[in-house]
C-alpha cells in the first residue's frame, strides 16, 4: 500500500488512543494523529489544547498553530492556558496526550531545550553556553509531569537517541524504576515512544525503553543502529500492522493539506 | 469612565525606556502587538527585559535587532512556520541574550503571582529537571539577583514542605510584573473596554501584571456597543493606559476573526532570521526601508492583504490557498 512514514508515524501514535478518553494535543503531527483517533475509532476523545480550546474538532483543514479559528471555531468552549495545563494537567485529570522531543534517552527523559554536547553548564565561574538552543520545555513539562500516559513522538536518529539527554525539560521516569515518586508527579510517565522507524515501550520494573515493534518499512537492525544507547529487544518484537485503506483514508480526510504526504 | 487616552505608534514605543521589561498579548504567532514590535525596533532600544509565557514572531523580531537583553519564558518558535527561534538561540549561544528558561505553567504561575499582588504563586509543576537546576539559574548565576533590579526575583524559584495537606514539595514561583504589557486586540471602547475575539490566553493576567499597558487595536467602537455583551471583554477601561489604533496591527501574526497568520512572511522571516546577515537584510527591506507601519501595509499590497482576510464568520480565511488543498 502506498503510505509514507510520516503518515505510518501518525497512525500509530492515534492508535495509542481510546474512545472517551480526555487528551491534550499540540501543533502539527501530534494534532494530526489525535484527530485521527478521534475521527477513525475514538469518536467520544474530548480534545484541548493548551491555549485553551476545548472539546473541538478542527475545520477548514489542519489548523496553523494550536490558537487558530480552524480550531477554535468548533470549539464547545474555551478555557484559558491557566486553566488548560494548571488545571486540567497539573491535577491529574488528563488521559492520554502526545509530546515531542528533539533529544531523549532510555528512560524517557526529554530535552528540547539546549545541547551542551556533554559540557556542564557551568564551569570556572563562566556559563558555558549551549551549542544548540532549541525551543523550550513550552507545555510538554506539565503534560510529562500530569497527564496519566503520552506518548512521546520523535525522529528516530542516533543524535536524538542518547543514553542520557543533556538537559531535562520534561522528565520521563528520570533515573528509572519508581525514581518518579520522590517527586510526587500525578501522572504515570511516557507509555510509548513511537518514532519514524517503529515503537519502544518501557520494561515494566526499570522503565528502560524496549523495542517493541518495528514499521513494516524498517527493521531491528535499522532501529539499533540508529538508537544512541544498547536498545534491548522485546522477546515478543513484532511488525506494526500496516495501515488499513480506511485508516489512510481517515487519515487523509484530517489532511487535507497533505502535510504528511511529503516523501 | 475617562475617554481612552489616544497616541500613535511613534509616541508608544517612545515611552518604552531602554532596560524596561516586557510582557505581550497573545500565545506564539497569533495576536502579537507586531506594529509596535517594528516602531522598538527602529528606535533602537536597548536591553529589553521580555517576559513571556511563550514566545514567537514578536520575540525573534526584537530578538535579532538586538534590542534583547533578558528573555524568561518556556518556548519559541513560529509554530508549523519556523520551527525554532534562531535569533534567540543565536543571542543565547553568543551571549548577548540571557536566557533563563521556565515551564509553561511556571511562567503562569509568574504572571498570576503578578496580576495578584502577590510576592510568589505555588505550583507543584515541574520538578525533577533541570529547569530547576540551580546550575542552570542564568540570571542568578550572571549576579542580576541581587536586588538592584526590582523587576528581578531575588531567587529562580523556592520550595517548601506543603503545611496543609502534606502533598511533599511545592514550588514557590516569583511574580513577573512588567514594566509594561503590549497588547493586540481586536476591539478597545472608546472608554478603553477590551475585546479579544475568540482564545484569550494569558492576556488578562498580563494586563493586571503590568504597570503600565498600551493596547494596539485593530478598531475603537463605541464602548456602548462592547457593554451590550459585558461576558465578551477582557478588561476595563481603568486598566488600560495607552491606546493605539491600528488595521492589521497584528500582521504577520494572526487575528482571529480579521485575518489568518501570514504563513508566507512568517516563513521568510525564518529563513532569513538564520543568520545575522540574513535578519539585517530582512529588517532594511521591511523594518528600516518603508516609511512606518503604513509604509509597510502598502509594501504588503492590498491583494495579499485581502487573501488573508478572515471570513466573518468562520474566523479564519476561506479564500486563500493552503499546501495541496
Amino acid at each position: 500500500m502506498d503510505y509514507t512514514r510520516q503518515e505510518m508515524m501518525a497512525i500509530a501514535t492515534g492508535r495509542e488512543f481510546s474512545d472517551g478518553e480526555l487528551a491534550i494535543f499540540g501543533v502539527g503531527l501530534s494534532m494530526l494523529a489525535g484527530f485521527w483517533a478521534q475521527k477513525n475509532h475514538a469518536p467520544n476523545l474530548i480534545a484541548f489544547t493548551e491555549g485553551g480550546v476545548f472539546g473541538s474538532t478542527p475545520v477548514g483543514g489542519l489548523p496553523w498553530g494550536i490558537e487558530d479559528n480552524r480550531i477554535s471555531a468548533n470549539a464547545t468552549s474555551f478555557t484559558n492556558a491557566i486553566d488548560a495545563l494548571g488545571c486540567l494537567v497539573a491535577s491529574g485529570r488528563v488521559d492520554n496526550a502526545v509530546i515531542g522531543a528533539a533529544q531523549i534517552d532510555k528512560f524517557g527523559n526529554v530535552n528540547t531545550t539546549g545541547i551542551w554536547s556533554g559540557e556542564t553548564p557551568w564551569s570556572a565561574g563562566r556559563y558555558v553556553l549551549p551549542k544548540v538552543r532549541l525551543n523550550g520545555s513550552g507545555g510538554a513539562n506539565e503534560i510529562s509531569v500530569g497527564a496519566k500516559k503520552y506518548v512521546i513522538m520523535v525522529t528516530h536518529e542516533k543524535k536524538r537517541f542518547a543514553d542520557k539527554v543533556d538537559y531535562i525539560s520534561s522528565p520521563g521516569y528520570l533515573n528509572g524504576g519508581n525514581d518518579r515518586e520522590k517527586h510526587n508527579f500525578v501522572g504515570g510517565g511516557p507509555a510509548a515512544i513511537v518514532t519514524t522507524l517503529g515503537i519502544l515501550r518501557p520494561d515494566p520494573v526499570t522503565k528502560e525503553f524496549i523495542l517493541d515493534s518495528y514499521f513494516p518499512f524498517s527493521s531491528i537492525e535499522e532501529i539499533k543502529e540508529n538508537t544512541g544507547w544498547d536498545l534491548k529487544i522485546s522477546p515478543d518484537v513484532k511488525v506494526v500492522p500496516e495501515p488499513t485503506e480506511l485508516e489512510l483514508a481517515n487519515l487523509r480526510e484530517i489532511d487535507v493539506t497533505g502535510s504528511l504526504r511529503k516523501k | 469612565m475617562g475617554k481612552i487616552n489616544k497616541i500613535t505608534l511613534k509616541e508608544a514605543a517612545g515611552l518604552i525606556k531602554d532596560g524596561d521589561m516586557l510582557s505581550f498579548s497573545g500565545f506564539t504567532i497569533w495576536r502579537r502587538p507586531m506594529a509596535l514590535i517594528y516602531e522598538l525596533v527602529r528606535q533602537g532600544k536597548k536591553d529589553l527585559h521580555l517576559f513571556e509565557v511563550n514566545g514567537g514572531t514578536h520575540t525573534e523580531v526584537l530578538a535579532g535587532a538586538g534590542c534583547v537583553k533578558i528573555w524568561e519564558s518556556c518556548w519559541v518558535g513560529h509554530e508549523l512556520y519556523g520551527k525554532l527561534g534562531e535569533s534567540v538561540a543565536r543571542g543565547q549561544v553568543e551571549g548577548s541574550i540571557l536566557v533563563e528558561d521556565y515551564s509553561h505553567a511556571q511562567c503562569v504561575a509568574r504572571l498570576l503571582a503578578g496580576a495578584y499582588g502577590l510576592p510568589f504563586f505555588p505550583t507543584a509543576l515541574s520538578m525533577g529537571t533541570d529547569i530547576l537546576n540551580p546550575k542552570y539559574d542564568m540570571l542568578g548565576k550572571a549576579g542580576l539577583r541581587d536586588g538592584s533590579n526590582p523587576k528581578i526575583p531575588l531567587k529562580k524559584y523556592d520550595t517548601i514542605a506543603d503545611p496543609m495537606y502534606d502533598m511533599g514539595n511545592i514550588l514557590l514561583m516569583p511574580a513577573a510584573n512588567a514594566n509594561w504589557a503590549l497588547i493586540y486586540a481586536q476591539q478597545i471602547g472608546d472608554e478603553g473596554t477590551v475585546r479579544v475575539l475568540a482564545q484569550t490566553y494569558v492576556d488578562v493576567e498580563a494586563i493586571k501584571a503590568a504597570d503600565k499597558v498600551i493596547v494596539i487595536a485593530e478598531e475603537i467602537v463605541p464602548d456602548s456597543y462592547l457593554r451590550d455583551d459585558p461576558a465578551m471583554n477582557i478588561a476595563p477601561g481603568y486598566a488600560i493606559d495607552y491606546v493605539v489604533e491600528q488595521p492589521y496591527g497584528a500582521h504577520p501574526t494572526g487575528s482571529q476573526f480579521c485575518y489568518d497568520c501570514d504563513a508566507d512572511f512568517i516563513r521568510m522571516f525564518y529563513a532569513a532570521s538564520k543568520s545575522a546577515d540574513g535578519y539585517k537584510k530582512f529588517a532594511d527591506e521591511w523594518i528600516f526601508g518603508v516609511d512606518g507601519f503604513d509604509g509597510y501595509l502598502e509594501k504588503l499590497g492590498a491583494n495579499r492583504l485581502l487573501k488573508l482576510k478572515a471570513n466573518s464568520v468562520m474566523g479564519y480565511s476561506t479564500t486563500m490557498k493552503r499546501g495541496t488543498r
